[in-house]
C-alpha cells in the first residue's frame, strides 16, 4: 500500500473525510497526470460545422493544356434539395430509383428522409475524397 | 440569407472576357407580378401531381435562398466561366 493510500485511510479512520471523499481520492491517485491537466478548448473538441462542400479539380490534357475546376456549394443547399426531393411524387420516384438502378445505383430516394439529413450531412463534414491520378487531381472535402 | 448579386464570368477563346453583374434582389422585384400569377398555377398542378403545394413552395424558396455563397469556376485553355451567388 502506497503512502498516499495509507494516509487517505487514515483521514477516514480519524473521522476527518467521509467514505465518499476517501473513495474518490483514492480513485484519483490511479488517475494519470494528463488527467489533470486543463481540458482542451470547445473548439479543439468539437470541429466546427462545414458550411460548403468543395469540389477541387485539376486535370491536365496533353493536347489542351490545364483544366481547373473549382465548385463551391453551400450545405445549405444541400438541405434544401433534400427537403426538396422528398415532395417527389412516388410514381415519379419509382421512375428514377429504376433508372438509378439501371446506372448500377442501387439507391432508394423514399430513404432519403428530411429526419436523416442533419446527421448524414453531419458525416459529410468529415469526408474528405482525395483522387492523385496521372493526369488528374480531384479533390472533394467539406469546409 | 437571400441572394443579392449574381456574377456571371465567361471567356470564350480568343475573345475578351464578359463579366455581368446581375442584382437579383432587382430582378425578384420586376418579376414579383409574374409570380403572383404564377403560384397559384404551381400550386394547382403540384396538388394534381399528388405534391403537397405548400411545401413545395417553401421548399423551392429554401432552395433560393440556399443558394446564396454557392461558386463555379471552370477554367480551362480554350474557355472560362465563372458563376458566383452571393
Amino acid at each position: 500500500m502506497s503512502e498516499d493510500r495509507r494516509q487517505i485511510l487514515g483521514l477516514l479512520a480519524e473521522g476527518k473525510i467521509t467514505a465518499d471523499e476517501a473513495d474518490r481520492l483514492i480513485g484519483a491517485l490511479g488517475r494519470p497526470a494528463s488527467a489533470y491537466a486543463d481540458p482542451p478548448p470547445a473548439t479543439a473538441a468539437a470541429p466546427a460545422r462545414a458550411k460548403y462542400l468543395r469540389v477541387v479539380v485539376d486535370a491536365t490534357d496533353p493536347g489542351e493544356g490545364p483544366t481547373k475546376v473549382n465548385i463551391r456549394v453551400p450545405m445549405q443547399l444541400l438541405r434544401a434539395g433534400v427537403r426538396l426531393s422528398a415532395l417527389i411524387p412516388p410514381q415519379a420516384r419509382d421512375q428514377v430509383n429504376a433508372a438509378l438502378s439501371r446506372q448500377g445505383i442501387p439507391f432508394d430516394l423514399s430513404q432519403l428522409k428530411p429526419e436523416n439529413l442533419e446527421a448524414m450531412i453531419e458525416q459529410l463534414g468529415e469526408l474528405t475524397v482525395d483522387v492523385d491520378a496521372d493526369r488528374a487531381k480531384v479533390r472533394i472535402f467539406c469546409e | 440569407m437571400i441572394p443579392l448579386f449574381l456574377v456571371v464570368s465567361i471567356r470564350a477563346q480568343g475573345q475578351r472576357r464578359f463579366r455581368l453583374w446581375l442584382p437579383l434582389v432587382l430582378i425578384w422585384l420586376l418579376l414579383s407580378p409574374l409570380l403572383l400569377v404564377a403560384i397559384p398555377v404551381v400550386m394547382i398542378v403540384g396538388a394534381l401531381a399528388g405534391m403537397n403545394p405548400f411545401a413545395a413552395l417553401w421548399n423551392l424558396l429554401a432552395v433560393f435562398c440556399a443558394l446564396a455563397g454557392t461558386h463555379v469556376e471552370v477554367e480551362a485553355p480554350d474557355a472560362s466561366v465563372l458563376v458566383h451567388v452571393t
